[in-house]
């Protein structure tokens, strides 16, 4: 098969396209012809050795996570999928023609929706709503979620409203007009102390920022109804705003 | 509650009432489903901003990592 294979860590120029041996499905795993691959932050991050103390390359080797496809071969065991499937999932090596991936690994793509625009949704879609879920927001509580402009973000916001929340869009002031179409209940400029300030009290902060960004907003956050009810009983004096 | 996807903030010493979750995402076939649907319905939006060839993805990830927000397919 062709793939981009890495011979060394580097800039996007240690990508090259060339020939590479065609994975075999083992017990278990599923041969896919990879239709698309996305670009991930994780890829370049990787390619440029910023992840090799936990998260190595190999030499020669494939990367990207992303992967949508048709199912060519199942290995021994699987169940549940056959050859001409649709699929798509967080793999390893997507950046190649065929992929394998363990079957429990693999789902189908939803009937209606275009197999090469699936590649773009597993690594982002996946973690804006883990993210979103790990706040353990509830109907009628309030979120704010930071970067609402990025996939994860927009993900992020989704799934709040899904769960019943007030989502509030946290952008760059220049993104604003970019993320009304997001589906949050309000946007706000994260880089305006202004409207920081003038947040309403948070429940939860959904955050795919990081940074000085999120030194400022873990301070919006209410403390944990558990944690405020103990500290009025304990009358602790230093935590009145409490 | 304060979670990210991200190395949790330094500043969370100074919140100890806030608890702080760093997220690493794990595969669910249920939740990737879900997720899809929602944009094949046009629920949620995850905007293209480039189409390329596979052979093309050092082009693609060094648009990609100069920033914006659309993603940068690649097609086998």
């Amino acid at each position: 098969m062709k793939a981009i294979v890495v011979h060394q860590y580097g800039g996007p120029e240690v990508l090259k396209f060339e020939d590479y041996p065609d994975p075999v499905p083992s017990p278990g795993e599923v041969l896919v012809r990879v239709a698309a691959t996305s670009v991930n932050p994780i890829d370049y991050k990787r390619r440029a050795g910023l992840m090799k103390d936990f998260y190595p390359l190999q030499f020669p080797g494939l990367i990207g996570v992303d992967m949508a496809g048709t199912v060519v071969k199942i290995g021994p065991g699987v169940e549940g999928f056959s050859a001409g499937d649709q699929v798509f999932a967080m793999a390893d090596n997507t950046y190649a023609e065929l992929c394998v991936v363990k079957a429990a690994a693999l789902a189908k793509v939803p009937k209606g929706l275009d197999l090469i625009q699936a590649a773009a949704l597993p690594l982002v879609t996946v973690t804006g709503n883990q993210l979103m879920s790990a706040t353990g927001i509830k109907a009628g509580q309030t979120v704010l979620v930071v970067g609402a402009g990025g996939n994860v973000g927009r993900s992020a916001v989704f799934t709040g409203k899904q769960r019943g929340a007030t989502v509030i869009a946290g952008v760059l002031k220049k993104q604003m007009d970019e993320v009304k179409t997001v589906g949050a209940d309000q946007v706000v400029a994260t880089d305006d102390d202004t409207a920081i300030v003038n947040l309403p009290p948070l429940d939860a902060v959904a955050d795919t920022v990081g940074g000085r960004t999120a030194e400022k907003l873990i301070a919006k956050v209410k403390a944990e109804e558990c944690l405020r009810r103990f500290l009025r009983r304990r009358r602790v004096p230093h935590i009145t705003h409490l | 509650m304060f979670a990210t996807v991200l190395a949790p903030p330094q500043s969370a010493a100074y919140y100890p009432s806030v608890k702080v979750a760093h997220v690493v995402s794990k595969f669910d076939r249920k939740t990737l489903e879900f997720m899809a649907e929602a944009v094949r319905d046009g629920k949620l939006v995850i905007p293209i901003s480039q189409k390329l060839p596979l052979s093309e993805a050092a082009e693609a990830q060094a648009t990609a990592e100069k920033g914006g927000t659309g993603k940068s397919l690649l097609v086998a």
